[in-house]
């Protein structure tokens, strides 16, 4: 079920710099770029690790601690050491804000699978 | 088509990572390997897992996933011979394994020291996950380590070893701690944050002997002073193990002798990765090159999975790696060796980051710190490094200038 949440004015975000929010317990990035915002879960899948605090940059997202990059428009995993993609959540502008879908229950990407161990 | 890697640590599991990922119908895939599944990253082995209660290790592959993968592997399988015009590899069991492609992915061992007592019990090294499990066991009993060499790994250890209560003397052959890896600045930096906590670091001393009877007692510095010891744990580096690719007839100098696409300089179909591979021509590194990171063994794994796809991709990362050092993280990319100046910004109290640079150009980052101050500015840096970035140096060195406007 979607369940939307507000997390912003647009303009209060600047692009190429991610942004961190807690949206129903669950840590979420959203991240301001030139092809417009997406968000993702917010913890790194290698270690337990912020993903905003990292370098964002053509759609990408580094982590700062072990340097595993990920499509933020699709979550997957660039780079090791990261092997399982990111989360990936709606995000839709509506008037002058920013908002984003943390679905309620099952949702059809949780089953996302590790793509080495897989 | 036969595909052989040989080795199974963090170049090979990289590698194989890449290559599972569209396994392509008719290739087989064989590991041959010394050590045992499962692949596992190496980095942790140095830190957390000396200290932790429950360690445990960080899998890459397991068992089940080569096995459904169809990857056939030798485990506790030493190579005796690498034939290139056969196409064989030979293992000490006995087995004869055929080949059309051969990834050399055999690490590294730590170095030794030729010194008396060296082959006392007590007296440790540092390389995989045995190792680790040894000197976790030393740690939890002693009261006196001694550690030589005041690199990363020797300044991990002695971390690890002065947090589980010990007293902790670190004996370095070279002027200052992390001579190798950091700038000066940042090496005093790393220091500081040692003694704080009473780690003695005995800069330019070497090591005599190291004694004891059986059972190591103390270590004779070139100082003429006794410290004793019931762990002695010797982290200076390591050797590559290329002696079957040097006997099979492989162009190799401390090292095999690769082309950035990580083929060796004098066979098609035969390729080296990790810490065993010495790459010639590395845009951004003059000279062969071999690395001992965990991040470049990545990227060469990677780089080597989408080549034998049929891509033609080339290793030119930037060198990047990272150190947990306390509460502190330390990070460095690019050449420092390439680096004649550096400059310093001190970000805050616990910040510093340091540029290196060669004639104005960026070539080096060094930077310790929380990880939310350094990481970005590393990042950062490390592109700048890749795009030879002209460094306004004024800018740098002052906090208060934004250091995206000055990188990007």
């Amino acid at each position: 079920m979607a369940n939307w949440h507000c997390v912003g004015r647009v303009d209060a975000f600047e692009v190429d710099f991610s942004e961190e929010v807690t949206l129903d317990g669950q840590v979420i990035a959203v991240h301001p770029t030139e092809e417009g915002f997406f968000a993702t879960s917010g913890i790194c899948t290698h270690e337990d690790e912020r993903i905003f605090e990292g370098l964002l940059d053509r759609c990408q997202i580094e982590c700062p601690k072990h340097m595993a990059r990920f499509d933020v428009r699709t979550g997957a995993a660039l780079s090791p050491p990261a092997i399982t993609p990111l989360l990936t959540y709606q995000v839709e502008l509506r008037d002058d804000y920013v908002w984003v879908n943390v679905p309620v229950g099952d949702r059809d990407d949780t089953g996302q699978s590790p793509t080495w161990n897989s | 088509m036969e595909l052989l890697i040989v080795g199974s640590g963090g170049a090979a599991g990289a590698c194989l990572g890449g290559l599972l990922r569209c396994q392509p119908q008719g290739r087989r895939i064989t590991v041959a390997t010394a050590s045992s599944l499962p692949i596992y990253e190496r980095p942790i082995l140095s830190k957390g897992y000396l200290t932790s209660d429950t360690p445990r290790l960080p899998v890459l592959l397991d068992r089940a996933a080569l096995d459904d993968h169809g990857v056939v592997v030798h485990e506790r399988a030493e190579v005796d011979s690498i034939d290139l015009a056969g196409r064989t590899c030979g293992l000490t069991s006995g087995v004869e394994l055929r080949w059309d492609q051969i990834v050399i992915a055999t690490g590294s061992d730590a170095r030794v020291l030729p010194v008396e007592g060296h082959d006392l019990a007590g007296v440790l090294t540092l390389r995989g996950r045995r190792d680790a499990d040894r000197l976790r066991d030393h740690l939890r009993r002693s009261t006196r380590v001694v550690i030589i060499g005041a690199g990363l790994i020797g300044l991990e250890v002695a971390a690890a070893a002065v947090s589980l209560g010990a007293e902790v003397d670190v004996v370095e052959a070279g002027p200052r701690a992390l001579g190798r890896v950091a700038p000066p600045e940042i090496a005093h930096a790393v220091a500081a944050l040692h003694r704080q906590r009473g780690v003695r670091i005995h800069e330019s001393t070497s090591l005599s002997a190291i004694l004891g009877d059986q059972v190591v007692k103390a270590v004779m510095t070139s100082s003429g002073v006794r410290l004793e010891a019931d762990t002695v744990v010797i982290a200076v580096g390591s050797r590559p193990r290329d002696t079957i690719a040097r006997r099979a007839g492989l162009p190799t100098d401390d090292g095999v002798l690769v082309t950035p696409a990580l083929r060796s300089v004098a066979a098609d179909d035969v390729f080296a990765i990790g810490d065993v591979a010495r790459v010639v021509g590395h845009p951004f590194i003059h000279g062969p090159w071999r690395s001992e990171s965990w991040r470049v063994a990545q990227q060469q794994g990677s780089v080597l999975a989408a080549n034998l796809d049929g891509e033609q991709q080339t290793f030119d990362a930037i060198p990047w790696f990272w150190s947990d050092q306390y509460d502190m993280v330390l990070q460095g990319a690019g050449v420092p060796s390439a680096a004649t100046r550096w400059i310093t910004r001190v970000h805050s109290a616990a910040t510093t980051i340091c540029f290196g640079l060669n004639d104005g150009q960026l070539t080096a980052v060094s930077a310790l710190g929380p990880l939310r101050d350094i990481g970005r500015p590393v990042s950062l840096a490390s592109r700048a490094i890749a795009r030879r970035l002209k460094l306004d140096i004024a800018g740098a060195t002052d906090p208060t200038v934004a250091l995206d406007g000055l990188l990007r």
